[in-house]
């Protein structure tokens, strides 16, 4: 019950302040169509750099989960998915509108998220010290493996090709092995010195999704349909009716929850199977599925929602996150100079308490808010695309420079997100790049303590292979390449 | 509007892994490189799979680049890279906002649209000296806009 210990520091003024600032800024992002969560997140990040460790990942945490409930705001009213993880939000909640029950569909959409939310961050209080203990026994090939492991599931889940996603994963840890050598202390690769230190990691995290979001606005300019109007429709009505649907919640928020457990399984997987599988828990309403109805708004809400806990557990522990936000979000931890690890509860118990804290305390202000708030996304919903592509580049520019007051940052971050939109067509992912970027210098730390204590015993092969965790590691690392490449021959099938 | 297939996304990872592998197998024999060799390679292993997938599939397509539509932005960024340091940030990041607005905006594009444009341009770029200079006191370099206010 430690978690109890530090809830009074988010009712801090200034955190206070914090949370409800990342909340309602987080729901309109979300509803602003084209802007993703983990997009938010990577250009937030810049920002939380001049605030102390607390605020900053209050901040994060509160745009991370209000971003995917927000996004539900322009899936209801516009049929665009403001987040990946509103696809299946989309099949009920267009239709309600089309059938003057926007109002209602959204109401739906914040209850079931507040309910998924917060399953979700329970989760996240009980699992992630059991799993701390645990992990206290990795040593450094443990680590080693724990870090190859993190790239690639992102690297296999998150790409539509495991060849390509593994591509990218080993491409994002060689950019990391610019700068000085850990252990020897050789420059490698480095072009001005500006790169001693190695590659910036918030420049890295913006060029590669901010500047490929601009991209693709300018290129693919979003159809700005008219918005449905708001139906009157009692608040209290719809409580009593989202209550009632257990059902629905129970299944989106233990989709959800499972789902984000798994490393580099993201939220609209989660929307999706939540959706399918209401549908199959529901048969005698199967007919009315796709046609306005709100069991399948719930679930798909309450599961997308109820990632958000589950997928930063083995961010915290391990490094490795659940789903491309909390990718992103690793890299707001490690610019605040905490490193996910077994001892993490014990390094930092105050900043991660209440950053979890907060989570909690997010959910039903995210609730709150964004229930008034989604009356008033109209405005949100109608900022011409042009100006959203105009404001990022500038944001991103000024954020990146802000860091470390380094041009060359900005040179870095521009480059980087120029070449990812280009690859991005060709198939290629950023996800798992970030990931290696991010993981790289973890594995490699890890990987000369491991060659350093490898060299008096048998071999630094024989030591990254022995032992039962190590094994694990392999054995999962090779599970989820076999798995990806199953998905992908499946899909291939689908389309024959 | 250029098609992208499976010879566009072969020739492109083939040239990022020879470069890469260029890179560290010519940098000296010290064990730092130990690492990115192995990446290397592993690179190299995966474009050795994508000749065997491309053999089997040579056209399948991918997306569309319009680069007609985005090469303006890709030249104001070089642009920016090249000149963005002597000009300033906020003047020349005023230049690419108010070119994105104004090139990219679906309506007619006149006066009125011009003045509305620069007005929005201006008040954000206000925004961003607030937020930077101000409140968060970061020295961007500064060219005209702006200096003569420190």
């Amino acid at each position: 019950m430690e978690f109890l210990n530090y809830f009074g520091e988010v009712f801090s003024l200034i955190n206070i302040l914090t949370l409800i600032f990342g909340t309602i800024g987080g729901i309109l992002l979300g509803a602003a169509p084209g802007l993703s969560p983990t997009m938010a997140v990577a250009l937030l990040i810049p920002f939380t750099f001049h605030m102390p460790a607390e605020q900053g990942l209050i901040m994060l945490g509160a745009v991370y989960t209000s971003t995917i409930a927000g996004g539900a705001i322009s899936a209801i009213l516009l049929k665009i998915p403001g987040a990946p993880a509103n696809i299946a939000t989309v099949m009920d909640g267009y239709p309600m509108a089309q059938n003057n029950q926007s109002k209602e569909a959204l109401h739906y959409c914040f209850i079931s998220s507040l309910v998924g939310g917060v399953v979700g961050i329970i989760v996240l209080i009980f699992f992630t010290p059991i799993l701390a203990k645990f992990a206290l026994k990795f040593g450094p090939s443990e680590m080693f493996w724990i870090a190859i492991l993190g790239v690639t599931v992102i690297a296999t889940f998150d790409s539509g090709s495991v060849s390509k996603g593994i591509f990218s994963g080993a491409f994002g840890m060689w950019i990391a092995t610019i700068g000085t050598d850990p252990i020897i202390g050789v420059e490698r690769f480095v072009v001005d010195p500006i790169f001693a230190g190695g590659v910036n990691i918030i420049a890295a995290l913006v060029g590669l999704f901010a500047i490929p979001q601009v991209f693709s606005l300018i290129e693919n300019k979003l159809n700005e349909s008219d918005i449905f109007q708001m139906e009157k429709r009692k608040l209290i009505d719809s409580i009593k009716y989202n209550i009632s649907r257990v059902k629905a919640l129970t299944v989106g928020s233990v989709v959800g929850t499972i789902i984000g457990l798994i490393p580099g399984v993201g939220g609209q997987i989660a929307g999706l199977v939540a959706y399918d599988q209401i549908k199959k828990f529901t048969p005698t309403k199967a007919d009315k599925f796709g046609k306005g109805e709100p069991d399948g708004i719930i679930a798909a809400e309450s599961a997308n929602n109820a990632i958000v806990g589950p997928s930063l557990v083995p961010l915290l522990i391990l490094s490795v996150p659940g789903s491309p936000t909390a990718a992103v979000l690793l890299g707001g931890l490690l610019i605040h100079g905490i490193f996910p690890g077994p001892d993490l509860f014990k390094m930092h118990p105050k900043v991660v308490w209440t950053f979890i804290d907060s989570l909690l305390v997010g959910q039903f202000f995210m609730c709150i808010f964004g229930l008034y708030i989604s009356g008033l996304a109209k405005y949100v919903l109608r900022t011409p695309v042009h100006y959203m592509a105009g404001i990022i580049v500038v944001l991103s520019i000024f954020g990146t420079y802000s860091v470390q007051n380094s041009f060359a940052d900005v040179i870095v971050m521009l480059s980087l997100g120029t070449f990812m939109f280009l690859i991005s067509k060709l198939g290629f992912s950023a996800a798992p790049i970030v990931l290696g970027i991010m993981l790289g210098p973890i594995a490699e730390a890890n990987f000369i303590t491991a060659k350093l204590i490898a060299d008096t015993q048998d071999g630094i092969i024989m030591y990254l292979l022995d032992g039962p965790i190590n094994q694990v590691m392999i054995g999962l690392c090779i599970l989820s390449i076999a798995y990806g490449l199953y998905g992908e021959i499946l899909k291939k099938k689908k389309i024959k | 509007m250029i098609k992208i297939n499976n010879t566009i996304v072969l020739i492109v990872a083939s040239l990022i892994a020879i470069f890469l592998s260029y890179l560290s197998f010519s940098s000296g024999n010290s064990a730092a490189y130990l690492l990115p060799r192995t990446y290397s390679v592993i690179l190299v292993i995966i474009v050795s799979i994508l000749i065997i997938s491309y053999l089997r599939k040579k056209n399948e397509f991918y997306k569309e680049l319009n680069l007609k539509k985005i090469f303006p932005t890709i030249i104001f960024i070089v642009l920016f890279i090249l000149f963005g340091e002597e000009l300033g940030f906020y003047f020349s990041t005023t230049l690419i906002f108010f070119f994105i607005t104004t090139f990219y905006s679906p309506g007619e594009k006149n006066i009125k649209s011009l003045i509305k444009a620069g007005v929005i341009c201006s008040l954000f770029m206000c925004f961003i000296y607030v937020l930077f200079s101000l409140m968060l006191k970061v020295q961007v370099p500064e060219f005209i806009l702006f200096s003569l206010a420190n």
